[in-house]
C-alpha cells in the first residue's frame, strides 16, 4: 500500500508541516496586502513565503532560483527521519509546478528565452534530483491547479507498477509579476482575505508554497499510517477557463474514487474552495450529484492562498494531519452558506472518528481530481 | 479476458509536413510555423471556429488530434472512457513569452485574460477534450526529450477498467514545431502493440 512516510510544507505560515498545521487549526491566515511588489501596478492580497524567516531560509546555493531554493529545503526537511535513500535508483523524484521560474522571462531578451535553461520545468526537476544524487530522470507534472494532487496520483501508479519503492513528490510555485497580473486580468483576485464557499465570496488569494510528500510502497502499513487509497481525474470537456455548470469532471472523479466505498467512512472533503463565485458553485453541484453533500466540507485557501502547483500537496498534508488527530478543520473565511446546493461547510474544528478523507482540486483546461486518503 | 493495448493510428507533424499512418498528407515551406499551422488547418478542411482563438501549441496538438479523431469519434456522445496524455519540452513557454510582452513595460501594461489562459500546457488537452467530448483523464507532462519508454509507462498506467482508449504523445511548440500523436486502444487481440519499439518505428515511418 502507498503510505505517506514523510512530509514538509514551507509556506507563508511556516517552515514545517507541524507549524503549518497548528496555524491552520488556529484559523491563522498568511494572506497580507502587498503594494508595488514585483512592479505590479495595483496592490494585491497574497500569502508569500518570507525568505528571511529562520525556518524558510538557509540552504544557500548560488546557482539556484528562489523557487528551487525552497523546493530543495522542503525536500531536505521531508527526508529527515525517513528511512529512504534519495540517491537510490528505486527512488523517483516528481515535480509539480505550474509556472516554475517564469519570472526570468521578464529579464530574458525576446529571442533569448529558448536558450535559457532556467525557464524549463524539466531543468528545475533535474537540478533538484541531482542535488540529492538521484540517478533517474525526474517526472514533471504541469496540469494547472490540479498538478500537486495529480503528481501524488502519478507517484502512486509508479510505485504500484513496481518500478520504484519510494517517491519524493514536490509541489512548488512562487509568485511573480507574470502570475499576479494574469490572475488580475481575469478579475479573479479578492481585495480581502478570501471566503471559500461563503455567500459574499468575491475571488481568490494567491499564495506561495513548497511542499513535499514522501510516498513508500509498504506491504504492511503500521497503525496510524496514512495511505493514498484511490485517485481519479476527469475533464469537464466544457471550457478552458470556466468551471463546468454541471461539475461533470469532478462528479465523475468523485464517483470513481467512491466505487465500493461507503460515505459513512469519510470524515471530510477537503475541497478546492478557491472562493471564486464559479469554482465553489461548481464544487457544490459535483458533490451534490455524487451524493457526498452531507459530508463535512472544508477549504484552506484563506490560510495559504491558492498555492497553484503546490496546493494539492500542501492541502493533502494538512488534511492528513487532521485525520491523524481525529479533527475536521474549520474553514477560515467562511461564515454564510453561499452555493446553490448547500454544503455542510465547517465553521469550527470538531472531533471525528472516521478513517478517510477526500481531497479535490479543479483547474484551467477543465481538469479535476479527487484523491482518497485512509488511515490504517 | 486478456486485454492488449494496440496503436490504432498515428499522426506526425514535423518540419512543416504532416504524416498519418505512414503517408505524407501535407507539406509546406512557409517562412514561419504560425503560417504553417494556418495552412494545415485549411488543408484539413476543419470547421472549428475556436481554433482561431487558440495559442500555437494548442493549434498544433489540436490539428494532430483532428487527423486521428475527426470522422473516427462520435461527437454526439460523451466519452468518459477516453484519456488524453501529452508530453512536451517547453510547457507553455511560447504563450508565456507572448503574455510577458503584454506586461513588460509599465507604459504598455495590459495583461490580457485570453492570452493568460494559454500560459498552461495542459490547456491543449482541454481543447481536445472540448472538441471531442472527452471526459476522461487529461494530463500534461514535461521532459527534456520525447522519451517513448516514459510515454508507454505513463499511458499504460492510465488504463484502468474505466479507460478504453487514450490519445497520447508529444506536442512541442517553442524550441520547434513538432507533434507525434498516437491513438491507443484496448482490445482483446494483439496486433500493433503499444511498446516503445513500435512507437519508435512509427516515428521513423512517418518522417520521410
Amino acid at each position: 500500500m502507498i503510505c505517506i512516510t514523510g512530509d514538509n510544507i514551507i509556506s507563508a505560515l511556516g517552515g514545517t508541516s507541524g507549524e503549518n498545521y497548528r496555524k491552520v487549526e488556529a484559523g491563522i491566515s498568511g494572506v497580507k496586502r502587498y503594494s508595488g511588489l514585483y512592479g505590479v501596478p495595483e496592490p494585491f492580497m497574497a500569502a508569500l513565503i518570507d525568505d528571511e524567516a529562520p525556518d524558510a531560509a538557509g540552504c544557500p546555493d548560488e546557482t539556484c532560483s528562489p523557487l528551487e531554493r525552497v523546493a530543495l529545503l522542503s525536500i531536505r526537511k521531508a527526508l529527515q527521519g525517513v528511512d529512504i535513500d534519495p540517491a537510490h535508483p528505486r527512488t523517483l523524484f516528481i515535480l509539480s509546478s505550474t509556472k516554475g521560474n517564469v519570472e526570468y522571462l521578464d529579464t530574458t531578451p525576446p529571442g533569448g528565452a529558448v536558450a535559457d535553461r532556467r525557464l524549463y520545468l524539466w531543468h528545475t526537476a533535474q537540478y533538484l534530483a541531482k542535488r540529492f544524487g538521484n540517478p533517474n530522470t525526474p517526472v514533471v507534472v504541469s496540469n494547472a491547479c490540479i498538478s500537486g494532487a495529480y503528481a501524488l496520483l502519478v507517484a502512486k501508479r509508479e510505485l504500484e507498477a513496481g518500478r520504484y519503492d519510494s517517491a519524493v513528490v514536490t509541489g512548488v510555485d512562487r509568485l511573480s509579476k507574470f502570475i499576479v497580473s494574469g490572475f488580475q486580468s481575469f478579475k479573479a483576485l479578492s481585495g480581502g482575505i478570501c471566503k471559500p464557499f461563503d455567500a459574499s465570496r468575491d475571488g481568490l488569494n494567491l499564495g506561495e508554497a513548497a511542499a513535499t510528500v514522501i510516498l513508500q510502497n509498504k506491504a504492511k502499513p503500521r497503525n496510524g499510517d496514512i495511505i493514498l487509497a484511490a485517485g481519479a481525474t476527469c475533464n469537464d470537456a466544457n471550457h478552458i477557463s470556466g468551471p463546468s455548470r454541471t461539475g461533470e469532471g469532478l462528479y465523475l472523479s468523485l464517483n470513481r474514487i467512491m466505487r465500493g466505498r461507503r460515505n459513512a467512512d469519510i470524515a471530510f472533503v477537503n475541497a478546492h474552495g478557491t472562493a471564486t463565485l464559479y469554482n465553489d458553485e461548481m464544487e457544490s453541484i459535483a458533490l451534490h450529484r455524487a451524493g457526498l453533500d452531507a459530508i463535512p466540507v472544508n477549504g484552506l485557501k484563506a490560510c495559504f492562498g491558492h498555492t497553484l502547483g503546490a496546493a494539492g500537496i500542501v492541502e493533502s498534508i494538512i488534511s492528513a494531519n487532521a485525520l491523524r488527530n481525529g479533527i475536521v478543520l474549520k474553514t477560515t473565511g467562511y461564515s454564510r452558506q453561499g452555493t446553490s446546493y448547500p454544503l455542510p461547510v465547517t465553521t469550527e474544528n470538531s472531533a471525528v472518528k472516521k478513517n478517510c478523507f477526500i481531497k479535490t482540486l479543479s483547474g484551467f483546461g477543465g481538469c479535476n481530481i479527487a484523491l482518497l486518503f485512509e488511515i490504517v | 479476458m486478456t486485454a492488449f493495448l494496440n496503436i490504432q493510428s498515428c499522426c506526425v507533424i514535423r518540419r512543416q509536413s504532416m504524416f498519418k499512418d505512414g503517408k505524407k498528407l501535407f507539406e509546406t515551406q512557409l517562412p514561419d510555423h504560425s503560417a504553417f499551422l494556418s495552412a494545415l488547418y485549411r488543408k484539413m478542411k476543419t470547421d472549428y471556429r475556436k481554433f482561431f482563438k487558440m495559442d500555437r501549441l494548442s493549434k498544433l496538438a489540436f490539428l494532430a488530434s483532428e487527423a486521428l479523431l475527426d470522422g473516427q469519434i462520435d461527437r454526439s456522445l460523451p466519452h468518459p472512457d477516453i484519456a488524453v496524455i501529452l508530453f512536451n519540452r517547453s510547457a507553455s513557454l511560447d504563450a508565456d513569452s507572448i503574455f510577458q510582452q503584454s506586461i513588460r513595460r509599465p507604459d504598455s501594461y495590459y495583461p490580457s485574460p485570453s492570452e493568460f489562459v494559454y500560459t498552461l500546457p495542459n490547456i491543449m488537452t482541454g481543447e481536445i477534450a472540448i472538441r471531442n467530448r472527452i471526459f476522461g483523464e487529461t494530463a500534461c507532462f514535461v521532459g527534456e526529450y520525447f522519451d517513448t519508454v516514459e510515454l508507454c509507462r505513463k499511458v499504460t498506467d492510465v488504463f484502468d477498467d474505466t479507460v478504453q482508449e487514450c490519445l497520447c504523445g508529444w506536442a512541442e511548440y517553442f524550441t520547434d514545431c513538432e507533434a507525434a500523436l498516437f491513438r491507443i486502444v484496448k482490445e482483446t487481440e494483439a496486433h500493433n502493440l503499444f511498446t516503445p519499439a513500435n512507437i519508435q518505428r512509427l516515428m521513423t515511418e512517418n518522417s520521410e
